[in-house]
């Protein structure tokens, strides 16, 4: 009788071991950017830019109410290839590049790079193109903003010759704080 | 005016009208779905398939306009779809009498569609809607957009009520078949694709001769 008890117990235990571990997963799958965007076929321009195929419009106003003013921290990044098809990219495989955290100001955009030597930030005036949600800055190659919302957004961009799918998550105020404190203007 | 068919029973012909409000795969598709709210016209005839005269067969043509209206708040405005059909339909009725003029009609079908017409359109602003361009008022039958002509689905009910020679209808039609041929109205969320299949449901009045 008692080990039958014990038993109980012991299963009640791991039960609630096992629906913790649950909670506890769909709690952060439900607040994280990751995940959100499966591998997938970019339809390539003429001039073998990715395109966006299910691009909607986001509006400058939503563009300014929901992405300016905060900083937005790199989460996960999608490698596509020439002939469009995606490919996760692997964080530890830094020869590609580096990820970036980014701020949008009203007027202007910082990159947060971090280099091998020191942490450098490039900040450049920006213009947003709602036609096409394209970000037209000196600061950055080439960057299409695919979706946002208030706590993630995505881009297709391009670093070096290669074009990414990245997922930035946003910034508590003190995280941006630790980037303006932990960076350097990048020297010419 | 009435017309006797081959086995002697009289077959009535009709006329309908009203309101048809559609949607593209459903209303838990997307929580941007407005609805589109659009017409339907057309004829048909009551076709007595029992000598008790309580199952008919209902042979109609109508034309009537389906497709989707989004409200897209991250554009800031609304993207509609529009499309007019041909369309014509085959119910199988059985009408209950539950008084001297008055009857309940409940029915299910088939129908078959051919598209006529099409538009895309946006609010000023909005260029691109789940990989659509929806900048300029454009025929959903092009090239970059591919929607599908030809159209075919199940009539899952037609219920009402009719008075004398009065119908008052209540129909709600299920697409078998996408119609987009090249790029949805939906893209993948969580995995999953959407067809951008019609549903449409109409409110309708007639008159049977």
């Amino acid at each position: 009788m008692y080990m039958f008890r014990r038993c109980d117990m012991s299963r009640k235990k791991s039960f609630y071991r096992y629906l913790s571990v649950l909670l506890f997963g769909i709690l952060t799958q439900a607040t994280s950017c990751e995940e959100d965007y499966p591998e997938q076929s970019y339809i390539m321009s003429e001039d073998n830019v990715p395109e966006e195929p299910y691009l909607t419009t986001i509006s400058t106003a939503y563009f300014q109410t929901n992405i300016v003013g905060h900083g937005w921290k790199w989460k996960e990044s999608w490698r596509i290839d020439e002939k469009g098809v995606s490919v996760r990219y692997d964080v530890s495989n830094l020869a590609d590049y580096i990820p970036n955290d980014l701020y949008f100001g009203a007027d202007s955009m910082t990159v947060f790079m971090y280099k091998e030597t020191s942490n450098e930030r490039r900040t450049d005036s920006y213009i947003y193109d709602a036609t096409n949600n394209r970000i037209l800055s000196q600061a950055i190659d080439y960057m299409q903003l695919t979706d946002a919302d208030s706590s993630c957004i995505s881009f297709i961009e391009r670093h070096g010759d290669r074009y990414y799918k990245s997922n930035y998550e946003r910034m508590l105020p003190y995280e941006l704080n630790a980037r303006w404190n932990g960076s350097k203007p990048e020297k010419p | 005016m009435s017309v006797y068919h081959t086995w002697g029973q009289k077959t009535e012909p009709f006329v309908k009208g009203g309101l048809t409000i559609g949607l593209f795969d459903g209303i838990a598709a997307s929580n941007e779905d407005v609805g589109h709210i659009g017409f339907n016209i057309g004829a048909g005839v009551r076709l007595p398939v029992s000598k008790s005269r309580t199952t008919f067969l209902e042979p109609a043509l109508e034309l009537i306009s389906k497709g989707n209206v989004y409200d897209v708040s991250k554009s800031g405005g609304r993207v509609s779809f529009s499309l007019w059909y041909l369309e014509t339909q085959l119910d199988f009725v059985y009408r209950w009498q539950i008084g001297k003029h008055w009857t309940i009609p409940i029915g299910t079908g088939l129908y078959g569609a051919y598209g006529i017409s099409s538009k895309v359109s946006a609010t000023n602003g909005v260029t691109w809607f789940r990989g659509i361009p929806v900048g300029e008022s454009t025929s959903m039958f092009d090239s970059a957009i591919g929607a599908n002509r030809w159209d075919a689905g199940w009539r899952v009910w037609t219920v009402g009520v009719e008075y004398r020679q009065f119908m008052f209808r209540w129909d709600f039609e299920l697409g078998f078949f996408s119609q987009f041929h090249n790029r949805m109205p939906y893209g993948l969320e969580e995995g999953k694709k959407y067809h951008g299949k019609n549903w449409a449901t109409s409110l309708n009045v007639g008159y049977c001769f």
